[in-house]
């Protein structure tokens, strides 16, 4: 019986439905927002969310009949896992024709997840092959992936050009890890060690960094299965992992590979753990969830704080479903026990670990970081303090083109799907009979996530790095996703079931492969976003200009953004972005200018007004003056240097 | 809770035991288990491969699951000797959770998580003990995953046998049986196009991987004079130069056009007006230097000046051939801005 309230709509006998309800009036007043920013995510997460709410509330009361599951032809569903094959050799051929990514390279990639999709979501029960279902998503994530780092040169994003080339080879040369004892990484060793016996076992650091760490990211989706299939049907778990693996942030970690692609592995495998340990009560669980948390310690810090709230946040998940929860689900005393003692041994592993670690002051990267967030907070933070962040339509950089404010809605439309189905899963998972412990565990975490990502964000509170936390985040949303639609496949009926499996099986992979994360190295929108790859003449620039104009290791050097960042990472200059003012330069630092900069959205610095604008909006001689000397020169790279000849002019 | 809970993979049917094992007890095998056996002959294979010293695809063949896989299987399977599936409660009750040992994509994925973690130690703890090189590398991840192997056929043989972790059984190796169990597609003529499907993959991926990527033609110059120590370098370059009176300057070039270029380098000095207008110019060198794809050389030359004024430019001018017209344009140019001054009486 529903309590007595001014608000009778509210009942707090269904949490559920109130939510729902909740959810579509604090989605109308969040649209507001956008009145204060032009942030796409304005948009996109309150519509998202008010729809998922209503979508829920619309069809709960309902009951399903099997016979309105809708489902595809046997023939069809027979003949798709070839067709993805097939799909994937057309995308290493084109590629390797290609050099590179093209159009027909992201059609096909999304085609592959549609076909994938298809199979999962559109089969008939008894034509549903989960196991080959996930032997498809764990190949493609492979093909993908390892087909784009084979085509490009060098490394694809901007740290990798310091964890690879500099750590790991040092590593390599001198046969010892005192190579990274100066780094923060001298307490988080795992990724550089496993990528130094890779590199010994393949013969060079790329290969061996690709041969392992670029295979193990890719294939750790196997683990969201192995999580998804403790929770819902094996049918749903391959849906989860088909949504996990062709996730924009998923692939991004797969292309820049760094300690932040090791810890999201070390991640999800306690994911795995602490869902097991809501249902059961094994020791090897508790043992392998303690590797797990100490192996993300040892290999990143972002990860380690992204893992400690989860932790943090199931122990007490745990502890309170044993207190309050029904008897039949409350967790064990073992389990409790062991998610919290894993939860405080990572932690106080962590403080001892971050007490030790340098970082770039003088002062250890524990008391570093506290200061730096402190700081950030009480200096920096203000509400809607949004420059740059997530979503911004054009990452506040003049525009090339009238389609960037389009953009982001295609590729926010993936997230938005994502989003929607998590939340209609959250809101079932309130009402079916999960365990209270497992429910907790995954609606506040992915709600404290949430809030890391794109609440703090609004205040400007960046300093945690929250684009790291976003594939953390999509792991459990995935999950919760396919919890959502279990639901929906038991209550809504054929015409919505047939409606919502189609947009998700078409729109979100086309949408994920093409969103600007999964595209580092050479992005679909290529007018709105800088790749983050270069060509084998801009690598060669950086070696050889490092060369013949070598850095005492505070040498200054200009470039676009993100050029200047290879000139820092590979070269060892301090890289500047080039500022320019109306006859050139306006530093005597030596200026790199490159061919991409007259086409592609790479960004320099303009005085009067000083503001952030896109290299081709600027004029190549204004750049790189025939004023000055040009010393350097490829058919791709230029090198020009101030000289007291002219001064500037002639 | 869904019907998952009950099994992730169940692969052995189950019964209850007075062993507080909930399965059939049955005598203990013979024979090694043959996972087990692949493992060991996986490592020792991969280990002795790759300390012979042979490189390319067919060290990337073994090394892959030698890192990514074998340490992890072995670490997995001493951790979970039972099989997959299958009810672990030592005492089961029916009011309790379901208790089910997990499947095997689990342990693949675990597998996976685990090799890195014993990889990493690995590594850290040679680095403690001798150094980050191939020879102890590979021995101490060979011991550690034969040392993992051993455990786990222990404790595999504490287990009855229907209890066992076994996928491929025990003994002599089915393949043929594991991959027929496992195929999914219903009609043959699907499944044949699925096998047509993957062996085109591996071929495509193979032929790729055997076969450079196509890369940019481009060739690099690059102007140099020599700093205080002797070294050349592109910094600090001579600004007044006295007419006629040469001075040291070297050119670089490296070829990466992938092929063999005979360039010819001019040295240009050119006057140049107010409105930057070329009032004057003359070719004072000339070069040629024969360089195959990814050589790189750097030519010494002493140039001068016949001109003179506030701001010469001193250019040099690569043509991709061994003789340029005349009135060809270079394909590359790089130049120094130079005071040319007349020398001082006295």
């Amino acid at each position: 019986m529903s309590h007595q309230s001014a608000f009778p709509w509210l009942s707090t006998d269904r949490l559920d439905t109130t939510l729902a309800k909740v959810g579509i009036l604090a989605s109308v007043l969040l649209l507001s927002l956008r009145l204060f920013s032009t942030q796409v995510l304005f948009v996109v997460i309150p519509v998202t969310t008010g729809l998922a709410c209503a979508l829920y509330f619309g069809v709960h009361r309902r009951q399903t009949t099997d016979t309105e599951y809708p489902a595809l032809p046997r023939w069809v569903i027979d003949i798709l896992p070839a067709v993805v094959i097939v799909s994937l050799t057309a995308l290493v051929g084109t590629m390797y024709a290609a050099g590179g990514r093209s159009p027909s390279s992201y059609f096909l990639a999304g085609a592959v997840g549609t076909a994938i999709l298809t199979q999962a979501l559109l089969a008939d029960e008894s034509d549903l092959s989960p196991s080959l279902i996930v032997t498809q998503v764990a190949v493609s994530a492979v093909v993908i992936r390892l087909s784009v780092l084979f085509v490009t040169p060098g490394f694809v994003g901007v740290d990798i050009w310091t964890h690879v080339p500099v750590f790991i080879d040092s590593i390599v040369d001198t046969g010892s890890l005192s190579a990274i004892a100066d780094s923060k990484y001298s307490m988080a060793p795992f990724y550089h060690t496993i990528g130094a016996l890779a590199a010994l076992v393949f013969g060079s650091a790329r290969l061996g960094v690709y041969l392992s760490l670029g295979v193990v990211v890719p294939l750790s989706v196997l683990l969201v299965y192995a999580t998804g299939v403790m929770i819902v049907s094996p049918r749903w778990a391959a849906v989860a992992t088909t949504l996990f693996a062709f996730a924009d942030q998923y692939i991004r970690w797969g292309l820049h590979i760094i300690p932040t692609s090791l810890g999201l592995v070390f991640f999800l495998g306690a994911i795995y753990c602490v869902t097991r340990l809501c249902i059961t009560n094994e020791r090897w669980v508790i043992a392998v969830l303690m590797v797990s948390s100490l192996a993300t310690v040892f290999t990143h810090q972002v990860s380690t704080v992204i893992l400690l709230i989860f932790l943090g946040i199931a122990a007490g998940a745990l502890t309170l479903a044993r207190l309050r929860g029904r008897p039949a689900l409350r967790p064990s005393r073992e389990s409790v026990a062991g998610v919290a003692g894993v939860f405080v041994g990572t932690l106080l592993v962590t403080g001892a670990s971050w007490s030790v670690t340098p970082w770039y002051a003088d002062e250890p990267f524990l008391y570093e970081i506290l200061n730096t967030l402190r700081a950030t907070v009480i200096e920096e933070a203000g509400f809607l303090a949004l420059a740059g962040g997530n979503g911004s339509s054009t990452g506040g950089t003049e525009s090339v083109s009238q389609l960037a404010g389009v953009i982001p809605f295609v590729e926010w439309l993936g997230f938005a799907l994502l989003l929607a189905t998590g939340i209609v899963g959250g809101l079932a998972m309130l009402r079916t009979d999960h365990p209270m412990s497992l429910t907790l565990t995954y609606l506040a975490s992915t709600a404290t996530m949430f809030v890391a990502v794109f609440g703090l964000s609004l205040f400007g509170i960046r300093t945690i790095l929250p684009g790291r936390w976003m594939a953390f985040m999509y792991a459990l949303l995935a999950i919760l996703g396919v919890v959502g639609l279990a639901n929906l496949s038991g209550t809504a009926s054929k015409r919505v079931l047939v409606a919502v499996f189609v947009l998700l099986a078409v729109s979100y992979p086309m949408s994920m492969v093409v969103a600007e994360k999964a595209t580092l190295d050479s992005p679909a929108f290529e007018e709105t976003y800088p790749r983050f790859s270069y060509t084998g003449a801009e690598i060669a620039a950086v070696e050889t200009i490092s060369a013949i104009y070598p850095s005492d290791g505070t040498t200054d050097i200009d470039s676009d953004h993100p050029y200047r960042t290879l000139f820092g990472r590979l070269g060892g200059y301090t890289g500047w972005t080039t500022e320019v003012g109306e006859a050139g330069p306006t530093r005597d630092h030596p200026v790199i200018r490159r061919a991409y900069q007259s086409h592609g959205p790479a960004v320099v610095h303009a005085t009067d007004p000083p503001r952030s604008v896109l290299a081709p909006m600027v004029n190549a001689e204004r750049l790189c003056p025939p004023t000055r000397n040009k010393v350097y020169t490829s058919d791709k790279v230029s090198m020009c240097t101030s000289t007291p000849v002219t001064g500037g002019a002639v | 809770m869904s019907e998952s809970r009950r099994s992730d993979e169940s692969t052995d049917s189950a019964a209850g035991d007075e062993n507080g094992v909930t399965t059939r007890a049955r005598r203990w095998p013979a024979k090694i288990d043959t996972d087990l056996g692949v493992v060991v002959v996986g490592v020792v294979g991969s280990a002795s491969v790759l300390l012979s010293g042979i490189s390319g695809p067919v060290s990337w063949l073994l090394g892959v699951p030698f890192l990514l896989f074998w340490p992890g299987y072995a670490t997995v399977s001493a951790l979970l000797p039972m099989a997959a599936g299958i009810d672990t409660r030592p005492n089961a009750t029916a009011d309790s959770t379901e208790l089910l040992s997990p499947g095997w994509p689990a342990r693949l994925g675990l597998s996976l998580l685990l090799s890195t973690v014993v990889v990493a130690i690995v590594g850290i703890g040679i680095d403690r003990v001798a150094s980050v090189r191939l020879t102890p590398a590979v021995v101490a991840i060979s011991v550690v995953t034969v040392a993992g192997v051993l455990v786990a056929a222990y404790r595999r043989r504490r287990l009855p046998l229907t209890a066992r972790a076994a996928p491929l059984g025990t003994g002599r190796p089915r393949i043929g049986s594991w991959i027929s169990r496992s195929g999914s597609v219903q009609s043959s003529r699907h499944r044949w196009t699925l096998v047509l499907a993957v062996v085109l993959l591996f071929a495509t991926a193979s032929f790729v991987a055997a076969t450079p990527a196509h890369e940019a033609s481009y060739t690099e110059s690059y102007l140099l004079t020599e700093n205080d120590t002797g070294s050349l370098v592109a910094d600090g370059y001579p600004t007044t130069f006295v007419v006629n009176e040469s001075r040291p300057l070297a050119v670089g070039l490296k070829n990466h056009e992938h092929r063999s270029i005979t360039y010819t380098v001019d040295l240009v000095v050119e006057q140049v007006g107010p409105n930057g207008s070329v009032v004057g110019q003359q070719r004072v060198d000339r070069f040629r230097v024969n360089l195959a794809h990814g050589e790189r050389t750097v030519v010494e030359r002493r140039v001068y000046s016949p001109l003179t004024g506030d701001a010469v430019r001193l250019e040099a001018r690569v043509y991709k051939t061994s003789a340029p017209p005349i009135t060809d344009e270079p394909d590359q140019t790089t130049h120094l801005w130079i005071e040319v001054v007349e020398p001082t009486s006295g």
